[in-house]
């Protein structure tokens, strides 16, 4: 019999936990190396030497990890640096990019430039600055690891073909962009506005509308019909 | 060997307790069926009976078989204008014990956590706010636990209550009494030396 695999030390951050049989949790971990993965952890009987105190989303942990397929089994926490002090909007947030993640990530691929952009949006909402920029780079990274990233593409080569392009464009699921060629009234989006999406610039506040109700749509068809819980977090605090 | 259909049902339904698996269940139904028939029917009485009447408190939402608890219904409680926010009725115990506290709870029965489902209409908000807009109340303590989503359901209720005339506290954390700074965790610790207090 071979035995559980040993893994290095992996950087994680946990996403989500829940109680496992007496005294065990059962973990989403977000990890540099190994992508969204699941995890056991027993968590210790006496308060002394329990692992939960450490096993807090927000936090950098260094942990030992190891078991093959899909449910590995988490043996020790290396380093666990201080939980993210997020408050309020910020602590929402961050409920709100786990949901996502633990929703949407397929398990055990890796995905290295997501951790970052996980690892950056967290800590831009610790310095407590706007919200909604921090949430669409993130969603836009989420989407480009899914490979579902929009073509921004069809915004250029339209205007170079045609002069009267079109200035309003609605988004299809599996489709795309596409120019709004008939009079539609809802869900369409100013070419301008797109174009500094794709361009990151979203400080205009219009612009940042118009890249949230595109990411709506967007996410929409991938969420299937359970809503994002997080969301509500927001509109009870409005 | 095939069990008679009875005694396997009483396994099977012994299998509903926390922790119990299919051995346990066995074990116990063995037992109570060997040498404790009586206690075994007392315990079905109660069960029975229990499931039937207790219900939530109409104010505190904890377990009562009353339209409210007796905790509630006390004046002198009510006198004490103090109101203390708790996730579950086990905690209620734990408070109760120390006897430091006199005022009424109200219990939560959980804490945020949007990935499990549990928003804040899970948590009877709406129910709290009637509360608070009861002026019943000098002073909300936020008793949640000290994990990331207690304490997000400490800020959330803390917000909430802001458009009332309540001032709002939360329980401080710290090192526990007898123990020593040597193996207290980093965290415990963090948040003991920013909460520290003038002597």
């Amino acid at each position: 019999m071979n035995k559980d695999r040993e893994l290095a030390l992996q950087t994680v951050y946990l996403l989500h936990s829940r109680p496992y049989r007496e005294n065990s949790l059962l973990l989403n971990l977000l990890s540099k190396d190994l992508g969204h993965i699941s995890a056991v952890a027993y968590a210790g009987s006496s308060r002394k030497n329990s692992k939960r105190a450490q096993l807090q989303p927000f936090s950098t942990l260094q942990v030992q990890l190891k078991g093959k397929g899909s449910l590995l089994t988490l043996t020790q926490i290396e380093k666990a640096q201080l939980p993210l002090p997020l408050s309020r909007q910020f602590l929402y947030s961050g409920f709100y990019l786990n949901e996502l993640c633990v929703r949407l990530l397929p398990q055990n691929i890796s995905c290295e430039t997501l951790f970052a952009h996980y690892h950056h949006a967290l800590t831009q909402l610790e310095q407590q600055i706007s919200i909604e920029p921090i949430l669409r780079s993130f969603e836009f990274a989420l989407l480009e690891e899914l490979g579902l990233g929009i073509d921004f593409s069809v915004l250029d080569e339209d205007s170079q073909v045609q002069e009267s392009s079109p200035d309003y464009w609605y988004y299809l699921p599996e489709q795309g962009l596409v120019s709004a060629d008939y009079e539609r009234s809802i869900n369409k989006f100013d070419r301008r506005h797109l174009l500094a999406i794709r361009d990151g610039n979203l400080q205009d506040p219009d612009v940042l509308l118009t890249c949230k109700s595109l990411m709506r749509q967007v996410f929409k068809p991938l969420l299937g019909s359970r809503p994002l819980q997080s969301r509500k977090l927001f509109a009870y605090s409005k | 060997m095939k069990l008679s259909p009875l005694v396997q049902e009483l396994i099977d339904n012994l299998k509903h307790l926390p922790g119990v698996g299919p051995k346990s269940a066995q074990r116990m139904a063995f037992h109570l069926l060997e040498r404790n028939r009586i206690g075994a029917t007392k315990l079905a009485n109660s069960m029975a009976k229990a499931m039937e009447h207790i219900g939530h408190c109409r104010t505190c939402r904890t377990f009562t078989e009353l339209e409210q608890c007796d905790i509630c219904a006390s004046p002198k409680r009510q006198a004490s204008r103090l109101l203390c926010i708790v996730e579950s009725p086990s905690d209620i115990l734990a408070i109760e014990q120390t006897g430091e506290f006199i005022g009424r709870y109200f219990v939560l029965m959980g804490h945020l956590s949007p990935i499990d489902g549990i928003g804040p209409e899970e948590l009877g908000l709406d129910q709290l706010q009637n509360l608070l807009s009861s002026d019943e109340f000098d002073e909300m303590i936020l008793a949640t636990n000290p994990t990331v989503e207690g304490e997000a359901t400490a800020h959330f209720i803390a917000d909430l209550a802001g458009s009332y005339d309540v001032s709002v506290t939360r329980i401080a954390h710290g090192v526990p009494v007898g123990g020593e700074l040597g193996y207290v965790d980093g965290n415990t610790l963090s948040h003991a030396f920013s909460g520290r207090k003038k002597l």
